[in-house]
């Protein structure tokens, strides 16, 4: 039988993935694949809890559809942004935009 | 039969994950991606949600790869660089972290799934939801003419 | 309706002229900014020779035999009008209905006779100013100035609360300011205006703080009052003297006194209507009227005698230097100074009276010579005597005005300053022998610098002007301008003719001597000095018989003839005598190195202290900031470390802030 902790492990079990990718990845794009695995983990985080124990079946189904709205955005943004970073930079990694530092 | 395919289904996601966050190629990286959001999209209809599971399929599994690609090749990033040895151990240490909060909510065993049809989903985003749904398109278009802004030319 | 009702329209005319000008003078076509500020002038004359006609019928009447015989108890032959002397008042800055100071019109007869020469002297200033000002530039704010000051002056004869005479004192200062200043492209007009008012402002100082103290003592700025026995009764004497002295020093430098007179000289830099008005014939004489208001309080407070000795020693002090310049304006200032002090020695000498008249006598006949010198520099094209060629000759009109001003000026019977000054030094002799002797000595050199003034410019023809090729002219130290700094007043072209000035200008002349004629009859006892027992007040010992008064007339007229005959003899023969070892004409020229001296002295005394707070700065203000530099730049060092620049770093540091919360128990 499939439980509400087996989502809720395999969600985490992505957001750890994911923040691995965001801490390791040296290519901003690979960073941003990164973040998605993040933002999908707290979808699926969300809408397993709305399917185990939301009565109105509605919040959590919403909450995930819109995080994969916010995440479509901020993808696009980011994606803009970096193709700025390679324009000036001429490359995408974090060597590449490291010059802001103390 | 639903806890076999979960743990299939939970498997190749791992999997394709960690591919995804591991391997030094790409567009290897953005298909394993693409794999993974697919699979998730399965997981949704586990949970009796189609609505929610063609939208996986449709953003998150196609046009983000997609887009991804056309990133990739863009900016003529075939690999990623290996992670410094710091970022490895920052990485599991982040990772170890993640698993520690969740790790209080893996107990609770019991409940049933209640399916949800796509017609109730929208009636209630329709509804109740009313105002968010139309913030949310609102961020989209925001988000599309920030982008094309942004990634302009500019003259000069 | 009477004109006393109407008197506040006296002040306020003028000053609604004044917005008038300023807000639509640009737009006037030519001259017509001046007719219309001539114009208001001569409603304002009008209503203030309505209102001396008023004061005239309600004053007390005196009976003449008995005050000169002494009796002034029996002296009183009719009673004045109960409501006299006449008091306007109305609510200001009323704080819950009580009345915190009144405004107030008091009108007895030394306001009412004085506001009848400040607007008959204004009247044909403002005349002559039309013709004169003509093609300068501005000419609609001069008249603006113009008419906001005789606003001021005039509000400041009629208020009878002391706080609005400070009031309209701060306006007048201010006038002065612009109007010495209203050739403000010439850098030593700029010099002078602010010399003047830093001079004049330092001296009013001491109004405010005398009025404040007077306030403590009796609590309210009411004139009327201060003269009566009960409040003089409530102040100590040497509360009075204080106020009276701290009062004092602001008519001193509002007047133009020892040594507060330095600003005076300069102020010449003003177009020679604002001379006219200004430093010879109203804000200066203003110091004396104040003088003379607060008179009962320096009598009560025994310190009359400082008046007197400020007073003679500026009268002999300014008639000495006189004769050391060449500039018909800077000569006629010096006049101005030595006569003001006449009139402060008139005071200090119990010769209140006799001071007043002196005041309204003066005010009419410097104009007249101001007004006439401002003739001969339009005609001359010069401000040197020396390069004025035979103005007698081409001026004729203006020489014989101006020589009824310099007869008045120099104590000639029988004209205006003859009455006044032999009264005054009549005062002197009976209460200060030997300040009477050097109000003599001063009358002498007014005789010497006012003819020799007229032999030269008048009667000889042009020459070069020794004055201006000699080398202690050149530069104006006293002024902080260099040698190349100031420029040398222009001579006139080559080949120039003198002419008469036009009908306007000729015709004030000759109002304003025809009025200094009436005004010193009217004060003499030739007619029964009608003048002063109008403006009559207390003890009056300088009213006496004019045979007691003979041999001070024949000593008064001799001493004038000599310096007078000394100065024609002298000058008619070489325009250059008496040759004056260079550097006694030198140290008069530069005013005795007195302007110099305060000029450093101030200097050094302002600097001291900033010495020292320059060294509080350097090493306690600048310290601390720097240590505060010094402890974020150590802090820096050390914290910059954590902005790697590496997103990696900052994706850490959230998430180590994350887990942070979650231990801390955020959840």
């Amino acid at each position: 039988m499939v439980t509400l902790g087996h989502f809720l492990l395999l969600s985490g079990l992505l957001m750890a993935i994911g923040l691995y990718g965001v801490l390791t990845r040296r290519n901003l794009i690979a960073v941003l694949m990164s973040v998605e695995i993040l933002l999908n983990a707290a979808a699926l985080a969300f809408a397993s809890v709305a399917a185990f124990r939301d009565p109105s079946l509605f919040a959590g189904q919403v909450f995930a559809l819109f995080i994969i709205v916010v995440a479509a955005a901020e993808l696009s943004i980011g994606f803009a942004i970096l193709l700025n970073v390679y324009r000036t930079h001429g490359a995408v990694t974090d060597d590449a935009i490291g010059e802001m530092r103390g | 039969m639903s806890l076999t395919a979960f743990y299939a289904l939970a498997a190749f996601v791992l999997v394709f994950a960690i591919l995804a966050v591991t391997t030094a190629s790409m567009v290897r990286a953005a298909l394993s991606l693409a794999i993974t959001f697919f699979l998730i999209a399965g997981l949704y209809l586990l949970l009796g949600s189609p609505a929610l599971a063609a939208i996986q399929f449709m953003v998150n599994a196609s046009a983000i790869p997609i887009m991804t690609l056309f990133i990739i090749m863009m900016t003529q990033s075939r690999t990623s660089a290996g992670p410094r040895s710091w970022q490895i151990a920052a990485g599991l240490l982040a990772a170890a972290a993640a698993l520690v909060f969740f790790k209080g909510n893996v107990g609770h065993g019991d409940g049933q799934i209640t399916p949800v049809s796509p017609e109730t989903l929208g009636v209630n985003l329709l509804q109740a939801a009313l105002l968010p749904f139309e913030v949310a398109s609102v961020l989209l278009l925001l988000a599309m003419v920030g982008a094309i802004v942004l990634a302009r030319r500019r003259a000069g | 309706m009477s004109y006393v009702e109407l008197s506040y329209w006296i002040p306020l005319l003028p000053a609604l002229g004044f917005v008038l000008l300023v807000l639509f003078g640009r737009s006037l076509p030519g001259r017509s900014s001046g007719w219309i500020a001539t114009a208001v002038m001569a409603v304002v004359a009008v209503l203030s020779l309505g209102l001396l006609r008023d004061v005239i019928l309600a004053a007390p009447g005196w009976d003449l035999a008995a005050l000169l015989g002494g009796n002034h108890e029996e002296a009183l032959a009719k009673a004045g009008s109960p409501d006299f002397p006449f008091r306007l008042e109305w609510t200001w800055l009323a704080i819950r209905g009580e009345a915190g100071i009144p405004l107030v019109i008091y009108i007895d007869a030394l306001a009412a006779v004085v506001t009848a020469m400040v607007a008959l002297a204004s009247l044909f200033i403002h005349l002559f100013s039309i013709g004169y000002m003509h093609g300068e530039e501005r000419y609609p704010t001069f008249f603006a100035y113009l008419q906001l000051f005789s606003a001021a002056m005039l509000a400041f004869v009629l208020a009878g609360n002391f706080f609005h005479s400070l009031l309209a004192w701060e306006v007048m200062g201010l006038m002065s300011y612009l109007l010495i200043g209203f050739l403000y492209k010439k850098k030593t007009a700029q010099q002078a205006q602010k010399k003047a008012f830093i001079t004049t402002k330092l001296a009013d100082l001491g109004f405010m703080l005398g009025l404040f103290w007077l306030y403590l003592l009796i609590g309210n700025f009411d004139l009327a009052d201060l003269a009566s026995e009960q409040t003089l009764a409530l102040i100590g004497t040497g509360a009075a003297a204080a106020v009276g002295l701290l009062v004092f020093v602001a008519a001193m430098g509002k007047s133009a006194q020892f040594p507060l007179h330095v600003w005076l000289l300069d102020a010449m830099e003003g177009p020679t209507p604002v001379s006219a008005m200004i430093h010879a014939a109203t804000m200066v004489a203003a110091g004396v009227y104040l003088t003379g208001r607060f008179y009962p309080l320096l009598l009560h407070g025994e310190v009359l005698w400082v008046v007197a000795w400020v007073g003679a020693l500026t009268a002999l002090f300014a008639a000495v230097l006189a004769p050391a310049y060449a500039d018909v304006k800077k000569i006629l200032a010096w006049s101005t100074v030595s006569q003001l002090g006449y009139m402060f020695l008139g005071l200090g000498v119990f010769g209140w009276a006799a001071a007043m008249f002196h005041l309204l006598a003066h005010a009419f006949f410097k104009a007249l010579l101001f007004l006439g010198s401002g003739s001969m520099i339009h005609g001359a094209k010069t401000q040197d005597i020396f390069e004025m060629d035979r103005l007698k000759k081409y001026m004729p009109w203006t020489y014989w005005t101006f020589l009824v001003g310099a007869l008045a000026l120099m104590g000639i019977p029988p004209f205006a300053g003859f009455w006044s000054k032999d009264l005054i030094l009549h005062a002197a002799e009976e209460h200060a022998r030997f300040l009477w002797l050097v109000g003599l000595t001063a009358a002498f050199f007014t005789a010497f610098y006012t003819t020799r003034m007229i032999v030269i410019a008048f009667h000889k023809p042009a020459m070069p002007s020794p004055w201006k090729a000699a080398a202690w002219t050149q530069g104006a130290p006293w002024l902080n301008l260099g040698p190349n700094e100031a420029e040398p007043d222009p001579s006139p072209p080559e080949g120039h003719r003198p002419h008469e000035s036009g009908a306007e200008m000729i015709a004030a002349l000759l109002a304003l001597a025809v009025l200094s004629l009436v005004v010193g009859f009217w004060g003499s006892p030739v007619f029964g000095y009608g003048l002063l027992t109008l403006v009559y007040w207390g003890d009056a010992p300088e009213l006496l018989p004019a045979a007691k008064l003979m041999a001070g007339y024949v000593t008064g007229t001799l001493v004038a003839l000599a310096g007078a005959g000394l100065a024609a003899y002298w000058y008619t023969a070489d325009p250059l005598r008496p040759r004056a070892p260079v550097w006694l004409t030198a140290a008069l020229q530069r005013r005795l190195y007195l302007d110099e001296f305060f000029y450093r002295a101030l200097g050094a005394l302002a600097q001291a202290p900033t010495y020292a707070l320059e060294l509080f700065d350097r090493y306690v203000v600048d310290a601390l900031v720097d240590l505060v530099g010094y402890l974020s730049l150590v802090a820096s060092s050390f914290l910059r470390h954590l902005q790697s620049g590496r997103f990696a770093v900052y994706a850490l540091y959230m998430l180590l802030g994350a887990l942070a919360l979650y231990v801390g128990g955020v959840r």
